[in-house]
C-alpha cells in the first residue's frame, strides 16, 4: 500500500487573460510530498520525504471584488525510492521495497484573495 | 535660427595596450590510452575533472571595431580522473587502474575580437602545453609483485577558444572564455616492464596517450597606462564612469534587487566508484569498479538573487529531476580465478537527483551594467540510481549471479540501487555584465575545497550493502545568457558543470569485513533553459506599501477599467487525486529475487492552502509564482489496498 500524508509545490505560472476577469494559465515546478509505504500484512508502514516535479494547467476567473476561484489540474512526479533500507531479517516479508515510484494526477478547485494593499 | 548642439558621440572604446590579469574555473581532461595488448571492449579512456586558477598577459591593438591581441596563459590545475585500462586484451588479463591527473595547462595564442560598447567578443587560436602525471598499477593483484609504473611529462598541442570580455574601467575588465586544447600522443610506461614481471604474460611496451582538453575560465584583466585605482564604485546609486555613458544613467533606486525565477535542465551525469582489494595493498590497486554513466536527467529548479544596499548579495537554487536513462558497467578483477580473472556486466539505470546551491557574496563593483563579487557558498547534491538487468560483457562465463553461470538478467529485474550525498564548501567569484541592451551574461566559477559525502550501494542479488564515505574537493561553473523581456521578466539559456571526487575516503561492507579506503567521483553537464522576475524597488518612499511597487515600464494603454490580477494572493484549494504506484521489493533470501507488484491506484482528497503573486504585463498576459500545501485525505473507500507481491522463493 501506498499512501501520501502531505504535499507541496512551489511552482512558476504564466497565463494570459483572454477576457476581462479571465485567467487561463500553465504552471510547473517542484513538489514535496511525504509519501508511505507498507506492506500490508505485515504492520511495517516508513514514511519519506520525496522530491519530484509538477506541471499543469488550469483558469481562474474573478468573481466579485478581490475574490477569485480557480479550476485546475496538475500531474506530480514523485520518482522511484527505496523503502525498507535495511529492515530486521525476517524472511517472511520484504527486508527492502526496491522502489515504490508514485505519480498524482490531481484535479482541484479553490479559492483566491488578492491583498490589494500590497 | 538656434543652432543645434552637436549630438554628442560616445567615443569607441579603446582596447589597445597591454594587460595581465588572473582566472579560475573548471576544466575536463579527455584522455585516451592506446593499448598496446590488443583491443578491448571497455576502458583505456580517463576523464579527468579539475579546477584551475592560473593568469595571464596580453596585448591588444584596436582598428576601428577590431581587435588583434596575443595571449599566453598558464592554469594550474586540481585534478583527479582513473578508470581501466587494457581490460582483457588478448585473451590475457592486463585490466590496470590508469590514473591522468594533470596539473598544468598553458597557451600562447592570438586573438581576434570585435568590439561593440563596452563588450569585446573574440576568438582565439595558437599553441598549448599542459603537464601530466600518469600512474598505472595491475588491478587485483594479491601476490608478491605489486606492478606499477609512473609517466611524468609535458606536451605540446593547439587550441582554439573563444570569449567576451567586458571593460569595468579603462584599467579593469571581466571576461568569460571556453578553450578547447588537443594533445597527440605521448609514451607513457605500463606496469608490464622488464622487471615487474608477471608469470606466464608478455613483456609490454609503452603505451601512447593522447587527450583532449576543455576549459572555462572566468578572469579579470587589468591593462596598464591607465588608472587602477578608479575602480568601479561599490554602489548602485550613481554609475560614474565619466568617459563613456552607455545611456542616460539609470534613476537612483534604492539598492535592493530580487530576482528570482525557474529552470529546467538536461543533464547528463557519470558516477564511479572504485573499491581497492584490501588494506595492504595500494589503495589504487582494484578490485571492482562501478562507473555510471551517461545519467540523463530532467530537473526543474527554482533560483533566485538578492542584492541589498550594502552590496552584499545571496543567491542560489534549488533543484530535482528525475533520471530515466543511464547505464552502468560493474567491473570485477580477480586474478586468481584465470578464466574469470575480468568480468565487467551491464545494466541499466534509472533514478532521481537533488540539488542546491547557497552563497553570500560581497561585490566589488556594481553598478546598472555590471556586477563582479567573490562569495562563499554551500553545495548540495543527492542521487539515487536504480540498477536493472544484468549482461556479461567480457567473458563467456557469465557472472550476473555470484557463484556460477546464468543467462542474462532481463531489464526488467531490479537488482540494486546507490544512494549518494555531497555536501561542500564553495568559494568562487560571480560576475554579471550587460553585454548590450537587454541582454546580459552571468557567470560563476567555484572552487569545492571541502566535500563530505555518503554513498550507500544496495547489492540485492547478494543482499550485500556497502557504505561509503569521505571527504575530497570539486569545481562548478555556470553561464547563464539572457534576454530582458520587460524590465522584470527575463529569459535566458544557461550551462552548467559539476564535478567532486574524493581525495579520502573509506568503504564498509554490511555485512562485512571491516573498512577499506575507497574511492568516489561525481560529473554532471547541464544545460537549461530560464524564465526569470525582477523586482527593484524604488528609493524609499514614504509608506512601507510602496516597497515592491516599482513603475511598470509598459504603460498598459488606457482601456476601460479591467480586472487587474497583479499582485500578492492567498486562498483556500481542495480537490481529487488519482495516483499510480507500485512496490518494487526484495527478499532477504540470498537467493536472487527482485519482484514487483502491478501498478495499482493510490486515490483520495486533497485539502489545503496557497499563496502567491501575480504580476500582469502587456496587458494581457499574467506571470506569477504560486506554492502550496495540502494534506492528504485518504477516503477510504477510494483506496484500494493490495498487497505486496512479495514471495519468498527457493
Amino acid at each position: 500500500m501506498t499512501t501520501e500524508d502531505w504535499l507541496g509545490t512551489a511552482r512558476v505560472r504564466i497565463g494570459v487573460t483572454p477576457a476581462n476577469g479571465w485567467l487561463v494559465y500553465g504552471t510547473g515546478g517542484l513538489a514535496v510530498a511525504d509519501v508511505g509505504a507498507s506492506v500490508v500484512g505485515n504492520f511495517v508502514a516508513e514514511f519519506h520525504v520525496r522530491p519530484g516535479w509538477t506541471a499543469g494547467g488550469g483558469i481562474e476567473a474573478a468573481i466579485v471584488g478581490n475574490w477569485s476561484a480557480k479550476l485546475e489540474y496538475l500531474f506530480v512526479g514523485l520518482e522511484n525510492q527505496a523503502y525498507f533500507v535495511p529492515t530486521p531479517n525476517d524472511p517472511n516479508r520484504s527486508t527492502r521495497a526496491g522502489g515504490v515510484p508514485l505519480s498524482d494526477n490531481i484535479v482541484r478547485g479553490g479559492i483566491n484573495y488578492k491583498i490589494s494593499w500590497l | 535660427m538656434p543652432v543645434k548642439a552637436p549630438t554628442p558621440i560616445a567615443a569607441l572604446w579603446s582596447w589597445t595596450g597591454f594587460y595581465v590579469g588572473g582566472h579560475l574555473g573548471a576544466a575536463l581532461e579527455n584522455s585516451t590510452i592506446a593499448d598496446p595488448f590488443g583491443t578491448v571492449s571497455f576502458g583505456d579512456n580517463v576523464r579527468s575533472p579539475a579546477f584551475i586558477a592560473g593568469g595571464q598577459v596580453g596585448a591588444n591593438y584596436q582598428i576601428g571595431r577590431v581587435v588583434l591581441g596575443a595571449e599566453a596563459d598558464l592554469s594550474w590545475a586540481d585534478s583527479s580522473g582513473d578508470n581501466t585500462c587494457f581490460g582483457i586484451s588478448g585473451g590475457h588479463f592486463f585490466a590496470s587502474n590508469c590514473g591522468v591527473a594533470p596539473d598544468l595547462f598553458g597557451t600562447i595564442t592570438g586573438r581576434l575580437g570585435y568590439t561593440f560598447g563596452r563588450t569585446l567578443l573574440y576568438a582565439k587560436g595558437g599553441a598549448a602545453w599542459e603537464h601530466n602525471e600518469v600512474n598505472m598499477i595491475v588491478n587485483s593483484n594479491p601476490g608478491e609483485h605489486v606492478l606499477t609504473s609512473a609517466t611524468q611529462y609535458g606536451a605540446w598541442g593547439w587550441t582554439a577558444g573563444g570569449g567576451v570580455e567586458y571593460a569595468l574601467t579603462p584599467a579593469w575588465s571581466l571576461k568569460l572564455e571556453y578553450d578547447y586544447l588537443g594533445f597527440g600522443t605521448s609514451n607513457v610506461a605500463t606496469p608490464y616492464v622488464p622487471g615487474n614481471p608477471l608469470p606466464g604474460h608478455p613483456v609490454a611496451p609503452i603505451a601512447g596517450l593522447s587527450d583532449n582538453v576543455q576549459e572555462v575560465k572566468l578572469g579579470v584583466n587589468y591593462r596598464f597606462g591607465s588608472d587602477p585605482t578608479l575602480w568601479p564604485p561599490a554602489t548602485s546609486v550613481s554609475p560614474l564612469i565619466p568617459f563613456m555613458p552607455l545611456k542616460a544613467p539609470p534613476p537612483a533606486t534604492s539598492g535592493w534587487e530580487i530576482e528570482g525565477g525557474a529552470r529546467y535542465m538536461f543533464s547528463t551525469g557519470r558516477e564511479q566508484w572504485d573499491l581497492p582489494l584490501s588494506n595492504n595493498r595500494p589503495s589504487n590497486m582494484l578490485i571492482s569498479r562501478l562507473t555510471w554513466d551517461n545519467l540523463q536527467t530532467n530537473s526543474a529548479e527554482l533560483f533566485g538573487r538578492v542584492d541589498t544596499p550594502w552590496n552584499v548579495f545571496l543567491s542560489g537554487f534549488i533543484g530535482a529531476g528525475d533520471t530515466f536513462r543511464g547505464g552502468q558497467n560493474d567491473e570485477d578483477f580477480n586474478l586468481t580465478a584465470p578464466v574469470r580473472a575480468y568480468n565487467n556486466t551491464f545494466s541499466t539505470n534509472d533514478g532521481h537527483i537533488g540539488y542546491a546551491v547557497i552563497d553570500l557574496g560581497y561585490d566589488l563593483a556594481r553598478n546598472a551594467n555590471y556586477k563582479i563579487g567573490p562569495f562563499v557558498g554551500y553545495t548540495y547534491f543527492n542521487q539515487d540510481i536504480f540498477k536493472f538487468g544484468c549482461q556479461q560483457i567480457a567473458n563467456s562465463i557469465g557472472n550476473c549471479i555470484t557463484g556460477g553461470a546464468s543467462a542474462p538478467i532481463p531489464s526488467s529485474q531490479l537488482i540494486g540501487s546507490e544512494d549518494m550525498t555531497w555536501q561542500g564548501v564553495r568559494v568562487g567569484l560571480s560576475g554579471q555584465v550587460k553585454l548590450a541592451e537587454r541582454v546580459k551574461l552571468t557567470a560563476d566559477a567555484a572552487f569545492i575545497p571541502y566535500v563530505v559525502y555518503t554513498w550507500l550501494d544496495d547489492h540485492l542479488d547478494r543482499d550485500a550493502q556497502f557504505s561509503q564515505s569521505g571527504h575530497g574537493l570539486g569545481a562548478q561553473t555556470q553561464a547563464v545568457l539572457s534576454y530582458d523581456v520587460t524590465e522584470r521578466l527575463g529569459v535566458g539559456i544557461g550551462a552548467r558543470y559539476w564535478a567532486m571526487w574524493s581525495t579520502s575516503g573509506s568503504v564498509q561492507d554490511i555485512p562485512g569485513n571491516g573498512v577499506r579506503p575507497n574511492r568516489n567521483a561525481i560529473e554532471l553537464a547541464g544545460a537549461f533553459v530560464q524564465t526569470s522576475y525582477r523586482l527593484v524597488p524604488s528609493d524609499a518612499v514614504p509608506g512601507a506599501s510602496s516597497l515592491f511597487a516599482s513603475a511598470p515600464i509598459l504603460k498598459a494603454p488606457s482601456v476601460v477599467q479591467s480586472y487587474n490580477w497583479t499582485g500578492l494572493y492567498g486562498g483556500v484549494e481542495g480537490g481529487g487525486v488519482f495516483g499510480r504506484s507500485k512496490q518494487i521489493g526484495q527478499l532477504a533470501a540470498s537467493s536472487f529475487t527482485a519482484d514487483s507488484t502491478p501498478w495499482f491506484n493510490v486515490d483520495g482528497g486533497l485539502v489545503g492552502g496557497t499563496i502567491g503573486y501575480n504580476s500582469q504585463f502587456y496587458r494581457i498576459f499574467v506571470y506569477g509564482f504560486e506554492g502550496d500545501m495540502s494534506w492528504w485525505m485518504p477516503a477510504g473507500a477510494l483506496v484500494r489496498l493490495r498487497r505486496s507481491v512479495l514471495i519468498k522463493q527457493g
